[in-house]
Order: structure tokens, then sequence, then C-alpha cells
């Protein structure tokens, strides 16, 4: 038996095809592989493989992580070997790591924060704009959101304790480029898509989906009695 | 998104190919009129895909009719129809095939032409325009899309494209007119250019029969036939979609053909003879396919399953096969008078869900008006069966309006469901550990008289006619704990009845529903009856003309042009036959007579009657006595 933790991206075309699609890949791509997944053991069996937190359809990343258990117990490099050709362009296989077999944690109950890489492809002089008003936005005390609930009613909150980190990058040309590092998983979790709704409108700039590209750049935990979170690739269990 | 499951349109599927252009002499754009993930779910796109880019001068295309939201999206942007392999636009391809799987897709023909830039009509294209082609069940009857239509492929798919690209590419080296190649496919057996023939109408509004207008084209279009399917070429390696289509599994077709002769369906009677794919390669298939893409389901294909002539030797293998792939095996289409439960019983081990039957009629009597050869014993059988096999819901398949048919058979329907209830509760009774819910579904569809059927003259019932019997069963059905009832809506069958046997004339309706928005009428969030009943009235074509008429049996029908292997005059006998109720065998028992023998030889059913006078008979063509069972 072997659980292992992969690190991988989902660049160019492929970023179009859904969360549960990509699973289906990853399933089939590790059975041509020759790696024999390790299925629960219940009325209806399925494998032990999952991500660490799903990517919205569209956007693309640099840093994603599959967690997979196997019946065999080869070592992490072969395992990404063997997958290595198995998979479709776009989706490129940069690391892979051995996890011990009983752990308290899974990865997905791991991530806490995700940083992503996000550029507006509008015009320049709204793009300017925004770039200068993003210190006056990222230091206010509070930024309230309006989100629909679970009932679909309309409900006010506060995002501002989910932003760690937001800032406008300096690029040469080609569009306006944020970078920002925002809360991710089950104990508190904010849509990059949300964010930048709300900035633009405090901008007063109107927000256009296809005019924004989206990309996750690194999933983070943090270590036990750690004060500082770290790249998920370094989650060990 | 700006629109829905946007990798539909993005290709790179696993085994999708990708040809250098250098080396493409012929490019072939293959048209489902529906959606990637019904189109994708066709065997036969996978086939064809298979045969036609394993030539390496051709480079074989997909096209889907986009969804509404990505349509819309488009037309905005002018943005022309474009394959999925190399996002070119259809209007670059030399040849653009549509396949005809059902009447309800082809008004979004009219709008992937439209969506392309093509004109909808043969006489309004261009040298420019690509030559339009089509294929599929439906060509059986090609008239209603005679117009749009450049040529036809009846028949087998595989030996017929072959012959039509190399015919295409030389033509297109030595340089000629759309008109001088549309000569030169004619001369290929199984291929109707629709534009040299002209109907004739008498006074009376009935066609008349077509007059030939290029003396070079065959009197009448003879359907092709693949006679070995062990040699005919088969996809090992599938394309593997990235979204989830409809069917995503492995597939293996088992064999073409059944030898039931159900006077209702248009497959058994088009699709003659029977051609089974033998076990050793069937295996060999699924075992390759299963590696190639890694499917965790695999399924098998055919009109009926269970008729294979090995079939239990051949699951039990399948079984082994894919045990060894972690995949599960599936079988659909299954006839209750002829399977055995151990295997079923074998197969789905684990998740008991649910069993289809399909006695289609509620009594014996109309049972035997449409030669479908279950009694209610067997029905009673299969049920306690599969209920003492654990199963806890049943599917029961009807359908309504056929021939003959009263209210006493649609009382039959319920009592069916009432007595599956029954068995249910005895079955308890002797069986403590058998508990939980138990659910029978009655489902219902409308019958549709379809061309080269035994029913090709019978009437339609009319929508309100649909409807009563409808709420008459419905109202049957409640009284009866546990049983659930669905059915199809009525609005939809009459325009299937119009297109599965309209004529030349029918066109220009069609192509005014399209005008008027209509597309997608399969599906019932598109569907817009109203629209269609405005096109129909403002081209003066009456539904009830084509659908509601008794047509006599001297009549000269539209697809008489179409030698589909059984001939005219069997399928009168059969018709008779219904009238008084009276079964025909299984041909596997013995030849009955129905003329494919003309084009082909019948496989050689073990166990069959050896009678050397009456295959004489059969060969050539007479009618031989068949019994009644």
């Amino acid at each position: 038996m072997g659980r292992y933790l992969l690190k991988f991206t989902k660049e160019g075309n492929i970023k179009y095809i859904s969360h549960l699609d990509l699973l289906r890949v990853f399933q089939r791509a590790l059975k041509r592989a020759g790696i024999r997944l390790r299925y629960s053991q219940g009325y209806n069996p399925h494998a032990k493989i999952g991500f660490a937190h799903p990517l919205s359809l569209g956007y693309e990343s640099t840093g994603e992580y599959l967690e997979f258990e196997t019946t065999d117990h080869a070592g992490a490099d072969s395992q990404m070997k063997a997958l290595t050709g198995c998979m479709p362009g776009g989706i490129r296989l940069l690391a892979c790591r051995s996890l011990p077999e009983t752990s308290k944690t899974s990865v997905a109950a791991a991530v806490t924060h995700a940083s992503y890489v996000i550029r507006f492809h509008g015009d320049e002089k709204t793009g300017a704009l925004m770039e200068e008003k993003s210190p006056e936005y990222i230091h206010k005390e509070e930024i309230i959101c309006r989100k629909l609930n679970k009932k679909k009613q309309e409900v006010q909150t506060d995002i501002r304790p989910l932003i760690l980190s937001f800032s406008a990058v300096k690029t040469n040309g080609s569009g306006s480029v944020f970078s920002m590092t925002l809360r991710t998983g089950s104990a508190g979790n904010l849509n990059p898509e949300m964010l930048i709704r709300s900035f633009c409108e405090f901008c007063g700039v109107e927000y256009v989906r296809h005019q924004w590209d989206y990309r996750r750049t690194e999933m983070y935990f943090l270590p036990e009695r750690a004060r500082q979170i770290r790249p998920l690739e370094e989650f060990s269990g | 998104m700006q629109v829905a499951k946007p990798a539909v349109y993005m290709g790179g599927e696993l085994y999708s190919c990708e040809k250098e252009e250098e080396n493409t002499e012929l490019n072939f754009g293959f048209c489902f009129p529906d959606t990637y993930e019904i189109g994708m779910s066709y065997l036969g796109l996978q086939i064809i895909y298979h045969v036609l880019n394993g030539q390496e001068n051709v480079f074989f295309q997909r096209f889907f009719a986009p969804g509404t939201d990505m349509e819309a999206l488009m037309r905005e942007k002018g943005l022309p129809l474009f394959s999925i392999e190399k996002k070119q636009p259809a209007s670059e391809m030399d040849i653009l095939g549509f396949t005809l799987q059902y009447e309800l897709s082809f008004t979004n023909i009219l709008n992937m032409l439209d969506l392309a830039g093509i004109p909808l009509r043969s006489r309004d294209r261009s040298e420019r325009d690509p030559v339009i082609a089509a294929g599929g069940n439906c060509s059986f009857n090609p008239e209603p899309l005679a117009d749009i239509i450049d040529f036809f492929m009846i028949g087998d798919g595989e030996d017929i494209l072959r012959e039509v690209t190399e015919t295409a590419i030389r033509h297109k080296k030595e340089g000629g007119t759309k008109l001088g190649l549309l000569k030169k496919l004619s001369q290929i057996e199984g291929v109707y250019v629709p534009a040299f023939y002209r109907p004739q109408y008498g006074e009376d509004g009935l066609l008349a029969g077509y007059e030939k207008l290029y003396d070079g084209a065959p009197d009448r279009v003879v359907k092709r036939i693949v006679s070995d399917m062990d040699t005919v070429p088969y996809p090992l390696k599938p394309i593997v979609p990235f979204v989830d289509v409809v069917h995503d599994r492995s597939v293996i077709e088992l064999f073409r053909g059944c030898t039931r002769g159900c006077r209702f369906c248009q497959a058994g009677m088009i699709c003659r003879p029977v051609r089974e794919r033998s076990r050793g390669k069937v295996v060999e298939y699924a075992e390759k396919q299963l590696d190639s893409t890694c499917y965790d389901e695999m399924s098998l294909l055919s009109l009926s399953t269970s008729d294979y002539s090995e079939i239990e030797p051949l699951v039990s293998d399948l079984m082994k096969s894919c045990r060894a792939r972690e995949a599960g095996l599936s079988l659909p289409s299954l006839r209750l008078d002829s399977f055995s439960y151990e295997i079923l019983d074998e197969i789905q081990k684990y998740r008991k869900t649910g069993l289809t039957f399909a006695p289609e009629a509620g009594t014996q009597r109309l049972r035997n008006i449409i030669n479908k050869s279950i009694t209610d014993e067997h029905i009673d059988n299969a049920a306690e069966q599969a209920i003492r096999l654990g199963y806890n819901h049943i599917k029961l398949y009807f359908m309504i309006g056929l021939p003959g048919e009263t209210d006493e058979d649609l009382d039959g329907i319920a009592e069916i469901a009432g007595r599956i209830n029954q068995i249910y509760r005895s079955v308890c009774r002797s069986m403590p550990e058998r508990k939980g819910r138990f659910q029978v579904t009655v489902s219902v569809s409308n019958f549709v008289p379809k061309a080269h059927t035994p029913f090709q003259w019978a009437a339609q019932d009319t929508p309100e006619e649909f409807n009563r019997k409808h709420y008459y069963l419905k109202d049957r059905l409640r009284k009866i704990k546990g049983v659930s009832y669905q059915y199809h809506g009525t609005q939809t069958s009459l325009l299937e009845a119009v297109f599965a046997r309209g004529d030349r004339r029918v066109c220009d309706a069609m192509v005014r529903a399209f005008e008027l928005g209509c597309k997608f009428d399969g599906w019932t969030e598109h569907f817009d009856y109203a629209k269609w009943m405005q096109a129909f009235e403002e081209t003066g074509i009456s539904p009830e003309f084509y659908a509601q008429r008794l047509r006599g049996t001297e009549e000269f029908l539209p697809w008489d042009l179409i030698d589909c292997g059984v001939t005219k005059d069997y399928l009168l006998k059969e018709y008779r036959r219904a009238a008084e109720a009276v079964t025909t065998r299984d041909c596997r028992e013995g030849c009955t007579g129905c003329g494919i023998r003309r084009l082909i030889q019948c496989p050689d059913y073990s166990g069959r009657r050896k009678d050397p006078q009456s295959e004489k008979a059969a060969d050539s063509g007479r009618e031989t006595e068949s019994t009644q069972r």
C-alpha cells in the first residue's frame, strides 16, 4: 500500500474541463500507467483519490495537488515517472512525495490558504486606475460583500479577514496583474472572483468575466505548532 | 464562463486525430445534429472516425450542434460552425456528412448548415460550397431531406464511405463539377442522389412515382451490407471524452440485425440479416479497448443482445476480462424470454438497482399483432426470478396507439403491473429475508409508424387520442400501490410520424419551422409545437395527411425507391397477418422469406430446421410458408 501527494499544473485549454472531469482524467491515467488504486471497503466501493481543493472551471493553475492511495508500494519518483506519459496536454506533473499510510489528516483537510495571480486585460486606463486604487482597497478595516446564503437570501459578509495579502504586481505591459493569498478550505474560504468583483465595485469599474484571467499558483497548510503557512508540497501527513 | 461546459468545444481528447495538412487530399466533416454529449455516445461516430482517419489522405473531423448559449455567442461574434479537431470552418470541408439517427434532429441539420454559412437547399448552393451528404437509419426514407442533402448513403457505412471518399479524391484531382461528382457517386451501390429523381404526384395529391432525370442513376437504390463482422474495421482506440458524455464507457458491438421480426420495429427490418462477430473477436476487442481507454465500464451493443448465439460463454469470458481490468460489465437490451438469470446475477453482484423488460403491449392478442413473442407466463416468470434475485425496481416498456389496439389492451398493461406487485408480495411471504421498498415503473411511448415495416401503411393515433389513452392508463395505474407511470409527449410523436413517412413536400414545412426558430425538437425545453403548426399552416402541409392517414396497400410510397433488403410483398404479407393477429416465427427457426437473401446469404443458425426446398424457394424471393408459433 502507498499514499502519495502529487503536484501538477492545469494550463491552456485543459482549464475548460471541470473538477469531476479532471478526476476522471486522473483515474484513467493512473490505470493506464499501471498504478492500481486502493478502494474503500463498502457497499459502493470508490477509489481513494481526491484533490486538495477544487479549481473553478476556467482557472489555470501551477499549484494543484492530488492525493491518492495505491495497492502497491512503489517509490514516489517511479509513480510520477509512470504517470508522466499518460497525461493530456496542459497537465504537467511537478513533484510527487510519499505520505505516511496512516494519517490523521487528509490533504484536503489540511489546506488553509491559496495564492492567485489574476490578470486584467481590459483597457489600459482602467487597469492603471485599479492598480492605483489597490493599496487603498486592502487597507480598509472591513470589506463588506453581498452574497447569497444557502437559503438564497442576500446576506452581508466581511471578507477582509479572509485576505492574507493583496497587491498589484509591476509588469512590463500586457495588462494589470494582481497577486493575492486567500483563506482556502473548510475553516474559511474566499473565492477570488468574489474579491475581484468587490474590488471592481470599489474602483467603480464594471466586472466583465472574460476580461480577467485567473491562475492559482500555490496552496498552503499550517504545520503543527508552526506560526507560518508553508506550501502544500511540504505536507507530510 | 460565458458558455456552459466549454470543454465540449475544446477537442484534444485521448485518441482524437490531428493530421498534417500536406497529406490531406480530402476534408470530410462529420456532423452530428445534436450536442457533443449525445454524439460522442454514438458508436457509429467512433467506427467511421476510425475507418476514414485510417485513410492517410482523408482528414475526418467532427462537428456538433452547439448548445443554445454557445450558438448565441457564435452568431453575435460572427463565428461559423467549426470542427472539434482543428477549429476549421465547416464551409472549408469537401464533404459534410450528417448522420440521421432520429427525425427530431432534422431542424438541427438546417441550423448547423446555417451556422456554417451554407445555403440550406442543394439548388441554392454553389460549386464552392461543400457537398452535403447523409447516412444512418433515417436515410431509409430520405425524401423529407431530399432538397437539402446532395447524396445519401443507405445501409452499413464502412465500405461505402471508403468508396465515396476514393471517388471524391479522384474527382477532385481530375477537376470537375459537383454534378459530375454526383453522377459518379450514383454509380456506387447504396448511394442515392435525390436530384436525379423527380417525384410525380397524382390528381388525388398522392405520390404516383418518380421520373428519373439521369439515365445512369439506378432504378432503385439497394442498401449496403457489411458481410463479415470479423474483418470489418472496429475502433480499438476510440476517442475518450474529457466530459461526462451520455454513455461514458467502452462499447463492443456483438452483431447487426435481428431475427425476431417485431412488426413495428424499423431496425429489425432494415438491418437484416443477422451478422455476428465471433466470440474470439469480441473478447479480443473488449480487452484491447479496455486497455487503451482505461474505462471502468464495458457495455455490449446490438439490437437484441441475448440472442447472440454464444451469449452465456461470451458473458463469462467477458466477466473474466473485465474483472482483471477492474471494469464492470453492463448488458442493455435484454429479452426476458431468453436470458439466464444466473448470468445476470453474476454480472450485477453489487448494485442491484433495476431491471427493464419490454413487453410492448398489454395483451396476448395485441402482442400477436405486433409479433412480439412474449407471453404473460414469460413476464411473470421473469419478474419472479428478478425479485428473488433481489431486484427492487422493475421497469416495463409499452407502446400505445398500436394498430388494432383497444382499451382492453390498456387494461392489460395495468394488469401486468398489478400482477408483478402480487408476485413481489408472494415472494416476500416465502422469503422472509426479502424486504425493502419495491417499485414498478410503467413507461409508455407513442407508436410511430415507420417506413420499411409491416406497419408502414398504418395510421397513427391523433394527439387527442394519445392523450385520452394516457389519462385512461394513468387512472388505471393510480389504483395500484408502488407503480409509477411515465409517458412521452404526444406532439413530438406527431412530428416524428410526419418525417418518418414524409415525401419531398414536407421539406418546406421543416425549413419554415427552422426559420421560425425551431431546433432541438427532441428536447422538451426547446420544442415549440405552436411554431411547428404555424409552419405547416403557412406551407400548406397537412401533418394529418402524413401521420394519421391509413395508406392504401396499392399506394406508391416515397421510400419505394430504396431497397432495404426486405421486399414490399413480405411487408404486406406481414401487415395482413397482423390484421388477423397471426404471428410469424423467429427466422432462426426457419426462413420466413423476407427477401434479404436476394442480396446476401443468411447465417446458418444452429438448430435451424434444414429444409432444402424451402431454402431454395426463399432464395428466389418467393413466398414460403411460415408457421405460427
